[in-house]
C-alpha cells in the first residue's frame, strides 16, 4: 500500500461519510467529546501542576523550614507555663536560640536564617490586617523566590536594621486596599508606628498576609514576650524564635538533614509547638497525588474515548451490512479481502480523525471556561495536542478493524445475492 | 482455457443442496460459450466457478493451467481483476458512484494511477456508446445504459475472459439484441465467452451451448 493508494482510500471515506452527513456527525460527536474532553483536562492539569510545582520551587528545594506554633490549649496549662496568684502567668512555646544553636552544630554545612516572630496586631488606620509579623534580617529574601511589587525589599536599604518600615506581602497590601493605596503610607504594629516601604510577592505558604520588619527593630521594639489580657488576668507568652529557615548546599542533603531535626525537635520539645516544612518532601508528595490525578484523568479520558469508539463500531457495522452488494461488486472486479478491509479500515480512520480534530478545538475552546471553573490556568502542551490526535486515530483503527475484517470475510457469492 | 474436472458443488443450506453434479467442462481459449437451463438449475453457480468467485466442493478447476484450489485470496482476487470480467443480470453497479466512476474502480485494485484510470475508463465507455454519460449516477440511466456501463467496467481491464449472467435478462428485446451485438463484437475480437440465458432466441446465435437440468451439464443443442 502506497501514500498515494492511502490518500485515494481516505478519499472516498471522506466521500462515502458525506453521503450520510447527519450519521457521520453524530458518530463524530462521541469522538469529539472525548477528545475534547482529554484535551481540557490536559490542559488544566498541566496549568495545575504547573502552578503547584511554581510555588513550591518558590519556597527552595533546599530549604527546611521551621515555625513556632501555639500548641493546643491543652497543653499549654499544664506544661511550661507558670502561674502566680494574681492571674498572671507566663507561656513559653517554638523554636529557642538553643533550637538554632543545636542545629548549627549538628549540620555545620547548612546557613541557618532566623526570623523574630512579633505577636502584634497590625493596624492601617482603623482597618485591622490578619498578618503574620516577622522581623528577619537582609538575606533572609534571598532564601526564597520573592520578587518585589512596588518600592523596596527590606535587604535594599543597608543600615534597614533598627527602623521603623515595614514590607507587606501582596495579600496583606490587598487586604488593606491595594498596592498603590499602602506604598508610603503608616501602619501600625501594636503600639509603634511603621513605614510601608515595599510589596513583595512571596510562596503564599510562607507568607499569605505577611508584614516583614527589620530583625533588630522587633527585637528592640517588641522583645520575645508579648501580653495578652483576658478579663482581668495578663498572659504572658514568650517565643524566642518564631522562625529557623535552613538552608543546605544541596537538594539531595535534605531528607537526611530533615530527619535529624525532626529527631532533635522531638526530642528537645515536649510539647508539638514547632512546624516543619520542607518544600522537597511536598513537592514530591504533590508529584505523587498528580500521578494519581493523572491517571485519573487517563480512564475518565480512555471511558469516553471507548464509548466514542464504540458508537464508531456499531455505525460501521451498519454501513458494512448496508453495503453488502457493492462488496460482492468489489470483490467480482478485483478487490482481494485485504482491499476490503482497508476501505472500510480508512473511513473510519477518517472519520475518527476529523472527530480527534474537531475534539481538539473544542478541547481548546473549552480551556478558558474549565479555566474559570477551577481556578487552575490552562496550558496547552503540543504534546497533549499530538496525543489527542494519535489516540483518535488509534480510536478509529482498533474500533474499525472488526467492522473491516467482517466485510473483508464476506464471501463474495453471497453478497452478490443478497438483497 | 478453463478446465473442470468431476466438479460438485453442494450449498450447506437446510440438507444441503446439490446444485452441480460431476460437472466436466473444457472451454477453450476463443470459445463463445451459452449456457442454458431452467431457473435453478445450477446456471449461476456454474458461472461462479468459472470467475472464481466461488470455490467448488469437489473436482478440480484449472484455469489456464493452474489448480484454483492451490491459489490465495489474493491471487484469485488478482485473476478476477486482471483475466475476468463480469457482466450481471441486475447490472451491480456501485449506486454512489458516477458511471465513469464505476468503470474506473477495476482499475484501482490494479493500482492504476487516477489519471490513467479515467482515460481509459472514458475510452472504454466511447465503446460502448456512453460518451455522454460519464458524471450520471446509475439511477439516471436506462437499463440499457446500465448494463453497457457494466459491459464497459467488465471490458476496461482487457480480460480474456468475459463471463455474463442473463445480461439481457433485465432489458427489452431491442436493448438486448444490441447487447448481444457487444458480444458478438468481442467474440470476434477473439475474446473468450461465457453467457449464460434462458432464452432459445439468444442462444440460437451463440456457437457453442452447454445445457444444465438439475446441475447435471450436457453438451450441446438438444
Ligand atoms: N448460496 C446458496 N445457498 C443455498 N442454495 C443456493 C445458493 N445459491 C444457489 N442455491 C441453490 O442452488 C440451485 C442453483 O442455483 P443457481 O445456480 O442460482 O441457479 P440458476 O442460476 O440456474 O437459476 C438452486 O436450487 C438454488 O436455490
Ligand atoms: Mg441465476
Amino acid at each position: 500500500m502506497n501514500a498515494a493508494w492511502a490518500m485515494e482510500l481516505a478519499r472516498d471515506g471522506i466521500r462515502n461519510l458525506r453521503r450520510h452527513k447527519l450519521r457521520s456527525t453524530l458518530t463524530l460527536l462521541g469522538v469529539v467529546f472525548g477528545v475534547g474532553a482529554v484535551v481540557t483536562m490536559l490542559a488544566i492539569g498541566e496549568g495545575a501542576q504547573r502552578t503547584v510545582l511554581r510555588e513550591i520551587e518558590g519556597l527552595g528545594l533546599n530549604n527546611i523550614i521551621l515555625d513556632s506554633v501555639q500548641p493546643p490549649e491543652a497543653a499549654r496549662d499544664t506544661s511550661s507555663s507558670s502561674s502566680n496568684r494574681r492571674g498572671m502567668s507566663l507561656f513559653s512555646y517554638g523554636l529557642t536560640e538553643r533550637d538554632t544553636a543545636r542545629i548549627e552544630a549538628l549540620i555545620p554545612t547548612a546557613s541557618v536564617a532566623v526570623g523574630h516572630l512579633v505577636k502584634q496586631k497590625v493596624f492601617q488606620g482603623s482597618t485591622r490586617l490578619d498578618a503574620r509579623v516577622l522581623g528577619v534580617r537582609p538575606d533572609y529574601f534571598s532564601l526564597f523566590r520573592t520578587e518585589v511589587i512596588a518600592g523596596h525589599q527590606l535587604s535594599d536599604i543597608a543600615d534597614i536594621n533598627g527602623q521603623p518600615v515595614a514590607v507587606l506581602t501582596e495579600p496583606a497590601a490587598v487586604a488593606l486596599g491595594g498596592v498603590g493605596a499602602v506604598m508610603g503610607r503608616t501602619i501600625r504594629i501594636g503600639w509603634d508606628y511603621f513605614e510601608v516601604i515595599g510589596v513583595i510577592r512571596m510562596p503564599s505558604r510562607l507568607a499569605a498576609a505577611g508584614v516583614f520588619i527589620p530583625f533588630r527593630t522587633a527585637q528592640r521594639l517588641f522583645g520575645t514576650t508579648s501580653v495578652k489580657r483576658e478579663s482581668g488576668s495578663l498572659e504572658f507568652t514568650r517565643t524566642e524564635v518564631g522562625q529557623i529557615v535552613i538552608r543546605m548546599p544541596d537538594a539531595l542533603f535534605i531528607e537526611d538533614a530533615s530527619k535529624a531535626i525532626a529527631h532533635l525537635i522531638r526530642e528537645t520539645h515536649e510539647t508539638s509547638d514547632v512546624s516543619t516544612m520542607v518544600p522537597l518532601d511536598l513537592l514530591q508528595s504533590k508529584q505523587r497525588t498528580q500521578r494519581v490525578l493523572n491517571m485519573v484523568l487517563i480512564a475518565i479520558a480512555a471511558i469516553s474515548l471507548l464509548v466514542g469508539g464504540i458508537g464508531i463500531m456499531n455505525i460501521m457495522l451498519a454501513v458494512v451490512t448496508e453495503r453488502i452488494p457493492e462488496i460482492g461488486v468489489r470483490r467480482a472486479i478485483g478487490a482481494s479481502q485485504r482491499d476490503i478491509m482497508w476501505q472500510f479500515l480508512a473511513e473510519t480512520v477518517v472519520l475518527s480523525s476529523v472527530g480527534g480534530l474537531i475534539g481538539v478545538l473544542l478541547g481548546a475552546a473549552m480551556v478558558p471556561v474549565a479555566s474559570q471553573f477551577t481556578g487552575w490556568p490552562g496550558v496547552f502542551t503540543p504534546g497533549a495536542v499530538i496525543v489527542a490526535l494519535v489516540v483518535s486515530w488509534l480510536v478509529g483503527v482498533v474500533f474499525g478493524l472488526a467492522p473491516a475484517v467482517q466485510a473483508a470475510r464476506l464471501k463474495p457469492v453471497e453478497c452478490l445475492r443478497y438483497e | 482455457m478453463i478446465r473442470l474436472v468431476n466438479i460438485g458443488k453442494t450449498y450447506p443450506a437446510g440438507a444441503g443442496v446439490r446444485a452441480l453434479i460431476s460437472v466436466n467442462l473444457h472451454i477453450r481459449e476463443g470459445q463463445y460459450v451459452g449456457i442454458l437451463g431452467p431457473s435453478g438449475s445450477g446456471k449461476s453457480t456454474l458461472l461462479n466457478l468459472l470467475g472464481l468467485l466461488d470455490v467448488p466442493t469437489s473436482g478440480e478447476l484449472r484455469f489456464e493451467g493452474r489448480d484454483v484450489a492451490t491459489l490465495s485470496d489474493q491471487e484469485l482476487s488478482r485473476l478476477r481483476g486482471r483475466a475476468i470480467g463480469f457482466v450481471f443480470q441486475s447490472f451491480h453497479l456501485v449506486s454512489h458512484l458516477s458511471v465513469s466512476e464505476n468503470v474506473e474502480l477495476p482499475l484501482f485494485y490494479q493500482g492504476v494511477p487516477h489519471r490513467e484510470r479515467r482515460e481509459r475508463a472514458r475510452a472504454q465507455l466511447a465503446c460502448v456508446n456512453l460518451a455522454h454519460r460519464l458524471h450520471h449516477l446509475p439511477r439516471q440511466l436506462s437499463g440499457g445504459e446500465c448494463q453497457r456501463t457494466a459491459i464497459a467496467r467488465a471490458l476496461v481491464t482487457e480480460p480474456k475472459l468475459v463471463l455474463a449472467d442473463e445480461p439481457t435478462g433485465n432489458l427489452d428485446s431491442k436493448t438486448g439484441t444490441e447487447i448481444l451485438a457487444l458480444f458478438d463484437a468481442l467474440h470476434a475480437q477473439g475474446k473468450t465467452l461465457a453467457v449464460i440465458t434462458h432464452d432459445l432466441s439468444v442462444a440460437s446465435r451463440i456457437p457453442r451451448i452447454v445445457r444444465i437440468a438439475d446441475g447435471i451439464l450436457s453438451e450441446g443443442a438438444a
